[in-house]
């Protein structure tokens, strides 16, 4: 086990938080000799906010002192408080004006307005009180103690800290939670993080951060995401397996015992009588004549019968009518802070730099490693166009994306990185000089194109390292 | 052994005119219905399958109709099978009829994978009839393939079933091939196996160059929409088949038979179950031709028809007298003869026989590959004499 970890599963012991939370000195057991002071001089600005009152600020103006509890003291205007007052309406958008942004993200904030979940605010608080008082907020910073104690023993570095990582991983510390997703109608994800508000891009950090197992994942949910837009705000609907059309009805299916003619009761229907379309007898007596032996769906649009109907869904964002088969789904991730997690925040230490994989990042790393061996090399940036034939809804664009990334990987040798950002896609073509492919280009062209039915329009365009520019238009070669 | 020899030897030891009067109505009826027609059918389709078919001419929106009840072991092999057709361009409409096992939800689930276009579910058991009705009622298509849903096919099929309707406008209903699938299970499916080749295989296709394809199988069968709409679709009661071609027919619509269009079926495995099977086809049989269309018999009625009148008579004679007198006969040759009836019975059997074995022989030579077995060529001058008129292979023709 490192060090690290060890420290962190130290740290993260409740005992080890209340100790801290008692002053640097406090952790020490009670048998073991104090460390004698050699001075009394004046604890350190450090020392200080680690101990005396609680420390309430509030935003945007100052509170009414004789709204404090008795055990609270409002913070000085360059001094960090423990806790955060929003005192009106709209208040969390001046956090980051009067606080660096570390700290607004990280110090605990109650929503003193009154207007409790009503307000866009709630999201950004840790608690919303109904109605305020003296007793309320005391109750409050009450509660909030256990986060209060965890947030000073945090080291003064990750309070001023720029990384947003750092400032996820000490914020979800603080408190001492996970950071859970919570549906909400209004997100095209229909899940959001309530951290996000806070530290905007959290789940992406969280996901990264998780990759570095400094945050643990689990599983919350799953979501059915439309395959055009990645919306999750889809809604189910029966419809029309000939027309897609959404007006279907039931109606009583009509078996004429002695002609053997069946089918639904409109077929019947002779005002309030009914008789057989087939042999014209009319219909009168209920399994004499007659049977009801089932019920069918009739499309109001296009008369198309069917006991079943196809089940698909509406996306509210695009409009886009899919099939359930081809809906696509998401995985929603809850992530709790490891051991590692703990040791990071509590310790103070800058976080390892992650690596760059954007797109340009890629380039740019296959570019440098290349110029440094002495080796030639090029990139081939491929383009898909939709052509106008290819149907507008269903999943005909998506798999033709899907095959034709197959087929860049199939085509080009194993070492050659293939980077996928459908309908753009990159061959980053080691040993290999610009001239060198640009000669072979139209049979490569003629590779690529060659198993595509429906053949989209290919644009291609070649790139020696030194013409890597990523915000530069690239030069069009074919 | 012995009763084989005695018989050999009498019919050796049998004169002219005796031997005339013994074997007088077979060799005036069986011997022409049975041999002379049949072998020359065979002859000439073998030699016309050197031809090679034409692509299928554009056909209507196809259907395919599946009615079943209880059909949870069959109805997927079945579906998976139509989709492996080389002909692909139909919808496939089920219906469960009244179905309590898993058919309705295989149906569902064939659905879902968009194998099967329409479903429709009955609680209460109807009828194949009313099944098929109602999946007619359900169905886009402007022509309807019916078929069970135990059967399994040729890859070809379909596209062989379905080129007379492609062809001719007048064709109403084709009928489709039916052997047996599990012919090796025992004597009685082998046997079965071997009928179907000739009554069916053979049998229809000398049927179909005389227009008298008077059975649309149920188990594979295509119709035109028009007809099926103009006559009302299928009567209730048993064998729908053969009442539903005759109406047909009566409605002046042409039925032909697609030797090439193969369906393969199980067919009874038990001695028992065939007994029941074939007694309620022969009653439906009775019923139908009898009382139904006993009209038919009958030159001075009012919609009488020669081509009806034909295949009516037919049955009558060869299939309705034999079937009573046979008992009679059996009764009158012991009480004469005693035990040399057994002989003279043998004696009767061989030549029978030898006429089955020949059938056997064509009909296993145009349903599996004849083509192998043809003269490599004909000469011009003959080749008129076997192009009979097949409607089946327009594409065909010399």
């Amino acid at each position: 086990m490192n060090t690290a970890i060890r420290l962190a599963r130290q740290e993260c012991s409740a005992t080890a938080l209340v100790d801290v939370s008692a002053g640097e000195g406090a952790s020490a057991p009670e048998s073991s000799p104090r460390p004698s002071s050699p001075t009394p001089a004046s604890p350190t600005p450090e020392a200080q906010r680690r101990q005396g009152p609680v420390r309430l600020a509030g935003v945007p103006g100052r509170l009414d002192e004789a709204m404090l509890p008795g055990d609270a003291a409002s913070a000085n205007p360059n001094e960090l408080p423990d806790v955060i007052l929003l005192t009106e309406a709209n208040a969390a958008a001046l956090l980051t004006r009067r606080f660096v942004h570390a700290a607004a993200a990280i110090v605990p904030i109650v929503d003193v307005t009154g207007r409790g979940h009503a307000t866009k605010d709630h999201r950004r608080a840790d608690l919303a009180l109904e109605r305020v008082s003296q007793r309320a907020i005391d109750e409050a910073v009450e509660m909030l103690q256990p986060a209060v104690k965890r947030l000073r023993a945090l080291p003064r570095e990750i309070l001023e800290t720029d990384d947003r990582r750092l400032m996820l991983l000490a914020r979800l510390f603080v408190r001492d939670r996970a950071m859970v997703p919570r549906s909400e109608v209004g997100a095209r994800e229909t899940f959001v993080y309530d951290d996000e508000a806070a530290i905007p891009g959290a789940a992406a950090l969280a996901k990264e951060l998780a990759a570095q197992g400094l945050l643990e994942s689990k599983f919350a949910d799953k979501t059915s995401v439309c395959p055009h837009c990645a919306s999750a705000r889809m809604t189910v609907r029966e419809y029309c397996s000939c027309c897609g059309g959404a007006d279907l009805v039931e109606e009583p299916i009509v078996h004429h015992l002695k002609c053997a003619y069946q089918g639904p009761e409109r077929d019947f229907r002779r005002g309030a009588e009914l008789a057989c379309p087939k042999c014209l007898q009319q219909l009168k007596n209920f399994s004499v004549d007659y049977d009801r032996p089932g019920s069918i769906g009739i499309c109001a649009s296009c008369s198309h019968l069917s006991t079943e109907h196809k089940v698909g869904f509406l996306c509210l964002d695009c409009d886009a009518r899919v099939e359930a088969r081809n809906v696509d789904s998401r995985t929603i991730h809850s992530y709790a802070l490891t051991p590692a997690g703990c040791a990071c925040v509590t310790g103070g230490a800058a976080l390892p730099q992650a690596e760059d994989v954007s797109i340009g990042g890629k380039i740019r790393s296959f570019a440098r490693r290349h110029a440094a061996r002495g080796e030639p090399c090029s990139i081939l940036f491929v383009r898909l166009h939709r052509q106008p034939e290819m149907p507008e809804t269903g999943d005909a664009w998506r798999q033709t994306c899907v095959f034709f990334a197959e087929i860049m990987r199939e085509r080009f040798t194993l070492e050659t990185e293939i980077i996928d950002a459908a309908p753009i896609f990159l061959a980053l073509l080691g040993n290999d000089s610009k001239d060198e492919v640009a000669r072979h280009l139209p049979r490569i062209r003629e590779r690529l194109e060659r198993h595509l039915a429906l053949a989209p329009k290919i644009e291609l365009a070649l790139f020696s390292p030194d013409e890597v520019g990523i915000a530069e238009r690239p030069k069009k070669v074919a | 052994m012995d009763l084989i020899h005695d018989a050999w030897r009498l019919l050796h030891s049998l004169s002219g005119w005796t031997f005339l009067a013994m074997f007088g109505m077979v060799l005036l009826t069986d011997a022409p219905r049975y041999f002379i027609g049949i072998q020359a059918t065979a002859a000439a389709f073998i030699l016309r399958d050197h031809q090679p078919y034409d692509p299928l001419s554009p056909l209507p929106p196809v259907s395919i109709l599946l009615a079943g009840h209880n059909e949870e072991d069959a109805i997927e092999k079945c579906v998976r099978s139509l989709r492996q057709q080389t002909f692909n361009n139909f919808e496939i409409v089920c219906v469960d009829d009244g179905s309590s096992d898993q058919t309705f939800a295989i149906m569902r689930r064939l659905q879902s994978e968009g194998l099967v276009q329409s479903i429709g579910r009955l609680q209460l058991r109807g009828g194949k009839a009313a099944g098929l009705n109602l999946a007619a009622r359900i169905a886009h298509g402007e022509i309807f393939i019916v078929t069970d849903c135990d059967c399994s096919f040729e890859p070809d099929a379909l596209e062989e079933l379905l080129r007379p309707l492609a062809g001719n406008t007048n064709v109403g209903a084709v009928s489709g091939n039916i052997l047996v699938r599990n012919w090796r299970r025992s004597v009685t499916t082998a046997i079965q196996g071997i009928e179907y080749l000739i009554s069916i295989s053979l049998g229809k296709t000398f049927a179909g160059v005389l227009d008298q394809v008077c059975c649309i199988s149920g188990a594979f069968g295509a119709f035109r929409r028009s007809g099926w709409d103009q006559i009302g679709g299928m009567d209730a009661g048993g064998g729908e088949d053969l009442d539903f071609t005759i109406r047909l027919r009566l409605a002046g619509f042409k039925t032909v038979f697609a030797r090439r269009a193969i369906c393969y079926t199980d067919v009874p495995e038990s001695a028992y179950v065939l007994l029941r099977q074939r007694s309620r086809w022969e009653r439906d049989s009775y019923w139908i031709r009898f009382r139904k269309y006993r009209r038919l018999f009958n030159p001075f009625a009012q919609d009488f028809r020669w081509r009806e009148a034909a295949h009516q008579w037919d049955f009558l004679l060869f299939t309705g007298l034999p079937t009573l007198a046979f008992p009679f006969y059996l009764g009158w040759l012991f009480a004469t003869f005693g035990r040399t009836g057994f002989v003279l019975l043998a004696a009767v059997a061989l030549p029978l026989f030898v006429l089955d074995l020949a059938c056997f022989a064509a009909a296993a030579l145009i349903t599996q590959s004849p083509g192998l077995l043809a003269p490599a060529a004909v000469p011009a001058r003959l080749r008129p004499v076997f192009d009979l008129c097949d409607e089946t292979a327009p594409a065909l023709r010399l």
